[in-house]
């Protein structure tokens, strides 16, 4: 078990939204059932029972396995579909979930912003294949985009902890001018 | 930046519920991996913005006690951390100790979440001489998802001096003397370059040697002198023998000597006069270079002085020659000079300590003397002598070299009636002689502990020494590490105080 590991208590969070564990256990409690209502709103009382399975998962093991967890769970219970209503309900539900820990970060408006763009642009993304190409096109993309992300990210922690050694490039330039 | 497992397993979950929902076509899948994926973008950024203010509000420090040390001493080494503020990442940092340095474990400090400060002293050992410069202390940035390494912080160095004579005194009682010479007087003409004199022309003069600017001014022809070039040929002779191996690790009598021999092959060197060289050992002659000019004899005679070690004391009970006085036979005995590979540094082998040992007797399970041993094996006694090795050594100088030459003998008290024996012999052939000479008591491992002592014996050293000096033609000298003999000679003027005032 990580540093990491031990510190959010098993679950897959970050160290860095996991402060102030009193009021932490309070806003997980409201979050929870404020998801619960909103999966029982789209989903009726197979959705209450869905959305108590998915809370626990939250609470135990973290955001993104409940979020697999609460997707599997309505996909099974409902394997002819919900309606777009539903849908949008549903999923505003698991953003309730993804911000939760955002009040815990230093700068929460800076989380949410990043966590609402994120999920707006590779929504974007998987709307656009799903309307305009074939599903496995839209999974590829939607995969795709979010490695070329977290690339993206990745390059600009090397130039903004200035770990990009530009010595070499310099050195050719000054020799071929 | 790298992931952890944890973050692994949330990819792998994103990627898998994109495959499922393609499967299934069940569009509603891919709504997680986009969820998921805005959580796991989200953390990236959020780690990489925390680790940036960390950072720049981080200072790291590298501390040496010292900047200069020496070959196997431990310096203290303090890594030490401090944030401006607490962060929630956790943080360790690792000292960018150079390869040269020795440490038993990693000098490692570590900054829980919400921690600001911590520090860590470790001691390291630096067995390698030279320059080193540590490198930037590792700061790795943790938050549970990921992890980053950057390079922080100063990058201190450390000079590692060899072990060598910290202090070399040269004198007489206590008064520095030089124990190189000058530029000397020629006292007579000749074709060098210095000028000497300004004299009328006599039949015979060739033209060449006509001072036209002095002939101008004076209206008559004149000729400008120069004074010759001389040699003073030296003859070095060192004693390397057991007894000189007497002292700590790298400071042993030969050791003081050795510097003292380099400084005369130097300004031999400076001044292009002929120099050579007879280092003997417990059994004879270990090498000989006769007296000669040119950068090859002055490179040679210095890299055998360096590589002078003490001889093993057995060497001496082991021949079986029976020739009397100098004997010029080359022989191809074999000897072990360094006994079974050893450096006498090592504590495994101390002639001095143990002087009945032999080769045999030595640690042969040692993997690393078995290795050496037959490397040393070969080296031979070039002369060996029956008669003491200094008297032999001496008379072959002057058996060899027939001119006049200034004789400097490197040895210890060790044995006074041999050492004084050959500089009789050396002053009969008419040679100027210098006899640098180490007092035992000034290397013997319990030091000057028992000052009172110590300085008994030493000034039965100094008659010695003087009962030399005051032989025509000689300079005796005393070669000792200048800490110790200040000790004594301190001790030597507080009994003459304490004795003027009982008068």
């Amino acid at each position: 078990m990580t540093d990491g590991e031990s510190a959010t208590g098993g679950r897959v969070e970050s160290l860095l939204l996991n402060r102030g564990q009193a009021d932490s256990r309070r806003l997980t409690g409201v979050a929870a059932l404020a998801f619960v209502a909103m999966f029982g709103l789209a989903a009726g009382p197979l959705g209450v029972a869905a959305g108590i399975t998915t809370a626990l998962v939250w609470v135990a093991v973290g955001t993104p396995y409940a979020i697999a967890v609460g997707h599997v769970l309505i996909v099974v219970l409902y394997p002819a579909g919900i309606d777009p209503v539903s849908i949008v309900i549903v999923e505003l539900g698991f953003l309730v979930l993804l911000l939760t820990a955002a009040v815990r970060a230093s700068t929460p408006g800076r989380v949410v912003g990043w966590t609402i763009g994120a999920a707006a642009g590779l929504g974007g993304v998987a709307w656009f294949g799903v309307r305009s190409q074939s599903l496995w096109l839209a999974a590829a993309l939607t995969t795709g985009g979010l490695a070329l992300a977290s690339y993206g990210v990745y390059r600009y922690e090397l130039v903004t902890l200035g770990l990009v050694d530009d010595s070499k490039s310099t050195h050719d330039t000054t020799e071929n001018l | 930046m790298r992931p952890t497992r944890q973050l692994w397993g949330v990819g792998i979950l994103a990627a898998v519920l994109a495959g499922l929902a393609a499967v299934f076509a069940r569009p509603l899948l891919l709504g997680a991996t986009v969820l998921i994926g805005a959580w796991l973008l989200t953390r990236q950024y959020l780690f990489v913005t925390t680790v940036r203010k960390a950072k720049a509000s981080l200072t790291a420090t590298q501390a040496l006690d010292t900047s200069a040390t020496r070959v196997d001493d431990a310096t203290p080494v303090t890594l030490n951390v401090s944030l401006e503020r607490p962060r929630s990442l956790s943080l360790s940092l690792e000292a960018g100790i150079p390869p040269a340095g020795v440490v038993a474990d990693p000098l490692v400090v570590s900054l829980a979440p919400n921690e600001t400060t911590a520090q860590q002293t470790t001691t390291v050992s630096w067995p390698v001489a030279g320059r080193h410069q540590f490198e930037q202390a590792t700061l790795t940035a943790t938050d549970g998802l990921f992890e980053t390494t950057v390079p922080v912080g100063s990058t201190p160095g450390i000079t590692v001096e060899p072990r060598s004579p910290r202090s070399v005194y040269i004198g007489k009682g206590g008064d520095r003397r030089a124990i190189t010479r000058g530029e000397h007087e020629a006292e007579r003409f000749g074709s060098g370059t210095d000028p000497a004199e300004i004299r009328e022309y006599v039949p015979g003069d060739t033209a060449d040697k006509i001072d036209w600017k002095a002939t101008a001014r004076l209206n008559a022809l004149h000729v400008r002198e120069f004074e010759a070039d001389t040699d003073r040929p030296t003859m070095l002779i060192v004693d390397h023998r057991a007894a000189l191996s007497e002292g700590p690790p790298a400071e042993s009598k030969l050791a003081y000597l050795r510097e003292a021999a380099l400084a005369t092959v130097s300004r031999a060197r400076q001044l292009g006069d002929p120099i050579g060289l007879l280092s003997i050992g417990d059994a004879g002659l270990t090498s000989r270079f006769d007296p000669a000019t040119g950068p090859g004899q002055y490179v040679s005679i210095r890299r055998q002085l360096l590589d002078l070690e003490p001889t093993n004391a057995n060497e001496r009970s082991g021949s079986t020659d029976d020739s009397t006085g100098p004997v010029t036979i080359e022989e191809t005995a074999t000897s072990s000079l360094i006994a079974a590979g050893r450096r006498p540094n090592h504590a495994s082998l101390d002639t001095t300590a143990s002087p009945g040992a032999t080769p045999a007797d030595t640690d042969r399970s040692d993997a690393f003397v078995r290795t050496l041993e037959p490397f040393y094996a070969n080296q031979q006694y070039q002369t060996r002598f029956e008669s003491d090795p200094l008297l032999g050594a001496v008379r072959t100088a002057a058996a060899t070299y027939h001119d006049r030459v200034w004789t400097i003998i490197c040895t210890d008290d060790s044995d006074p009636n041999a050492l004084y024996e050959a500089v009789r012999y050396s002053r009969s052939k008419n040679n100027d002689v210098l006899v640098l000479l180490t007092p035992s008591v000034l290397f013997r491992p319990s030091g000057v502990a028992d000052v009172e002592r110590a300085y008994n014996q030493y000034q039965s050293f100094e008659e010695f020494r003087q009962k030399l000096d005051r032989l025509e033609g000689v300079t005796a000298l005393e070669v000792a590490p200048e800490e110790r003999l200040s000790t004594l000679l301190a001790v030597g003027h507080e009994r003459t105080q304490r004795q003027g005032v009982r008068q």
